[in-house]
């Protein structure tokens, strides 16, 4: 039922131009955004419900979700207005008065560009969502996009909005139908839900009137209450065990209303709200500062069912994915012992794009997208070690940037430096990580386990030297060496030869060299010279030198 | 307007950091008669799945992996081998030798140390060569050979 339909402004490709190139400048020259650091809010205790689950939806398998037929919508007020009539003929009355009205809208999106999307993804008071509300699912899968719409472009996205709502008239939207609902009217179901037994009542007439039988209580035999919740798990291929996915979104969706609840350290969630019957399950690869995409942001569809929803996310793009994720979360919300988060300027979201290819890593920097690749070779995926570290030496090119202030500077900043700051900051991280998760040397100068991660995770690179001068020799342990209290001199490494550099230096954080030194850093003479006005103790510039001498 | 397009363009193209990589590749071949078993040692245990056995003139991988940039010599892991106490390589499972990366206090009867360009471990005694895929991609191979020799060396 199309109601009506607003076509934005047109803007010219010249205006574009122009606007992309005052975002550049703007970003480049818009001094840092002090945000103080989001934690995760507060996990309700995960505890059973109690109640068994009834699994209504189909298997989960990767690949595109399956729509069946449209279905009739129970929520229209002229459906409702049928339903409170006929409840009112069973004689069942409510304690409070009965105002059925319009009180949201069922709506379409259309985005035209992935920048409209990205602006639809920064109202946070939007949920949106690829999938109709209003359609059988015959298939769950991980993906869905309409096929009238160009694969290269983003799909509908459909939300319940209240009708209060303002939208932005830039993007193309329809509304659907107009909604009453009763499960969050408030003046309905009084203090303390007192009124709940008449909203139950109403809703199974609508169900009924509608055809959707499979929400209605009497067609559920566990209809007792219960708040969605469960938990979910990812496979790691350097632990080889699986373990709690922190931080990712678990929505339970039953028609237009949607609650949420974030996972905790070891993958379980509970949400604060009460169904009977079955919600949709899904899981979203996002969190306030970022989101992982493929596509739109990348989802996980699950059953529709009553009582937990638990999910293993085992292999597959989906795993890929959840490394991603589970990186850029370490990176923007958890220990990172003091380096600077990467939040990027004016506050908007940075956008992982998950590829499903043959790479590594891309980050344009000025743009809020940073790619990472799946495969290093055909067939042959990237471990979870190496997925997570090659995500954080991504974002670490743009806390650099950010901490240069403007992208000019960054810009300035060697070749090498760039990168090997960004190796510097992969190692300490996926460090980190992997000891919070039992590897507590992972990473370090004496790693080199008989299945030895990629880049700069096994010896801590304490085998690289500049080698063949043709070579750039950009990814380097310089930072690594100024951390570390290893000198690799003549130290021999498994297949990987004698270490060349002379490191005598250690002491220093990359904390304090981000904080403190970093944006006075362009080359070897800069690099020196702040080293040596803010070098510890029992260090000395002779020291310095010669480790520099090396790179 | 032009100036405008002309630097947009330059900072979308200098601002933009496309990682480098280098696929490495290694190797083991077999040029002699004999058969080959190469066992490598982890605290004392031969992990079955880790063991390599070649026929005569056969080639197996024993390394595949990235390194960050496009790097010379640089050596590389081994899915077999890396974390390895020693290896042991028997030929036609009678005759043993021992490479060692760690001397031990005490050694095997026959043995390559470190050093020796016989040693498994030493990356040096691979013949290296690579192929330039891109601009942004290396492909690098290492290859070991059995010789006849080695085969003398553990009878």
């Amino acid at each position: 039922m199309k109601i009506q339909k607003i076509k934005p402004t047109q803007t010219t490709k010249w205006w574009a131009l122009v606007a992309i190139t005052a975002t550049i400048f703007i970003s480049s020259c818009k001094k840092e955004v002090e945000e103080k650091l989001q934690e995760p809010k507060a996990l309700a205790e995960t505890t059973n419900s109690g109640v068994g689950t009834e699994q209504l939806g189909l298997g989960y398998q990767e690949g595109d979700v399956v729509l069946g037929q449209q279905l009739n919508n129970p929520y229209t007020p002229d459906i409702m207005n049928t339903a409170y009539a006929n409840v009112i003929n069973k004689g069942i009355t409510s304690i409070y008065p009965v105002d059925i009205r319009k009180t949201h809208y069922y709506v379409k999106f259309k985005p035209q560009t992935w920048s409209e999307y990205a602006d639809l993804k920064e109202d946070s008071t939007l949920k949106l969502s690829d999938i109709p509300y209003d359609y059988q699912i015959t298939q769950n899968g991980n993906g869905y996009h309409d096929p009238a719409i160009n694969d290269s472009l983003p799909t509908y996205q459909y939300a319940t909005v209240k009708k209060e709502f303002i939208f932005n008239d830039t993007i193309d939207y329809e509304i659907l139908a107009y909604l009453y609902i009763p499960e969050v009217d408030s003046n309905l179901l009084g203090s303390n839900d007192q009124n709940k037994a008449f909203v139950d009542e109403l809703l199974d007439e609508a169900y009924m009137l509608t055809g959707n039988y499979e929400d209605t209580l009497q067609d559920n035999i566990t209809n007792t209450h219960y708040q969605p919740g469960g938990n979910i798990q990812l496979f790691d291929t350097r632990l080889n065990s699986n373990y709690g996915m922190e931080g990712v979104k678990v929505t339970a969706r039953r028609w237009f209303v949607t609650y949420n609840a974030n996972t905790d350290f070891n993958g379980n969630y509970r949400m604060f709200h009460d169904y009977r019957r079955p919600s949709n399950y899904s899981i979203w690869f996002e969190y306030h500062r970022f989101m992982v995409k493929s596509g739109g942001v990348h989802w996980i569809n699950g059953p529709k069912q009553t009582g937990d929803w638990n999910h293993t996310i085992s292999n597959g793009f989906d795993r890929f994915v959840g490394h991603i994720f589970r990186a850029a979360y370490r990176y923007h919300y958890k220990n990172i012992d003091g380096l600077q988060r990467p939040f990027r300027w004016l506050g908007n979201k940075t956008a992982y794009i998950a590829k499903d290819a043959v790479g590594t890593g891309v980050n344009p920097i000025f743009l809020n997208e940073i790619k990472i690749w799946r495969f290093r070779s055909a067939n042959q995926e990237y471990g979870s070690d190496d997925i997570f570290s090659t995500t954080c030496h991504e974002t670490g090119h743009t806390s650099h940037a950010i901490r240069m202030n403007t992208i000019v500077q960054f810009w300035q900043v060697s070749r090498q430096l760039q990168e090997s700051w960004a190796v510097g900051i992969e190692w300490f991280l996926t460090h980190l990580e992997y000891a919070s998760r039992g590897i507590g040397n992972y990473g370090e100068s004496n790693y080199f386990p008989n299945n030895p991660p990629n880049f700069p995770n096994s010896y801590a690179f304490q085998y690289w030297s500049i080698g063949n001068p043709n070579l750039s020799g950009w990814y380097s342990p310089i930072y690594i060496d100024l951390l570390d209290n290893h000198n690799q001199l003549g130290v021999p490494y498994q297949f990987r030869g004698t270490g060349s550099i002379n490191d005598q230096v250690s002491g220093y954080s990359l904390a304090f060299i981000e904080s403190e030194l970093l944006k006075h850093i362009y080359g070897h003479a800069s690099l020196s010279q702040q080293l040596k006005n803010h070098k510890p103790v029992w260090i000395t510039d002779a020291q310095i030198d010669i480790l520099l001498s090396f790179f | 307007m032009k100036i405008i397009i002309r630097l947009a363009i330059t900072l979308l193209f200098c601002g933009c950091a496309k990682e480098k990589n280098t696929l490495y590749h290694a190797y083991f071949k077999n040029t002699t008669a004999h058969t080959i078993e190469i066992k490598p040692y982890f605290g004392g245990v031969v992990p079955s799945e880790k063991i390599v056995l070649l026929l005569a003139n056969e080639i197996k991988e024993i390394a595949r992996g990235t390194d960050r940039g496009i790097v010379g010599n640089a050596g590389f892991n081994s899915q077999n081998f890396s974390g390895s106490d020693s290896i042991v390589v028997v030929f036609d499972n009678i005759y043993k030798i021992t490479h060692y990366f760690i001397v031990p206090s005490t050694t095997a009867p026959k043995f390559y140390l470190l050093m020796s360009n016989r040693n498994i471990y030493n990356k040096d005694n691979y013949a290296y060569s690579y192929q330039d895929i891109s601009k942004y991609q290396r492909e690098s191979n290492y290859n070991y050979e059995f010789k006849e020799q080695d085969y003398l060396d553990a009878k």
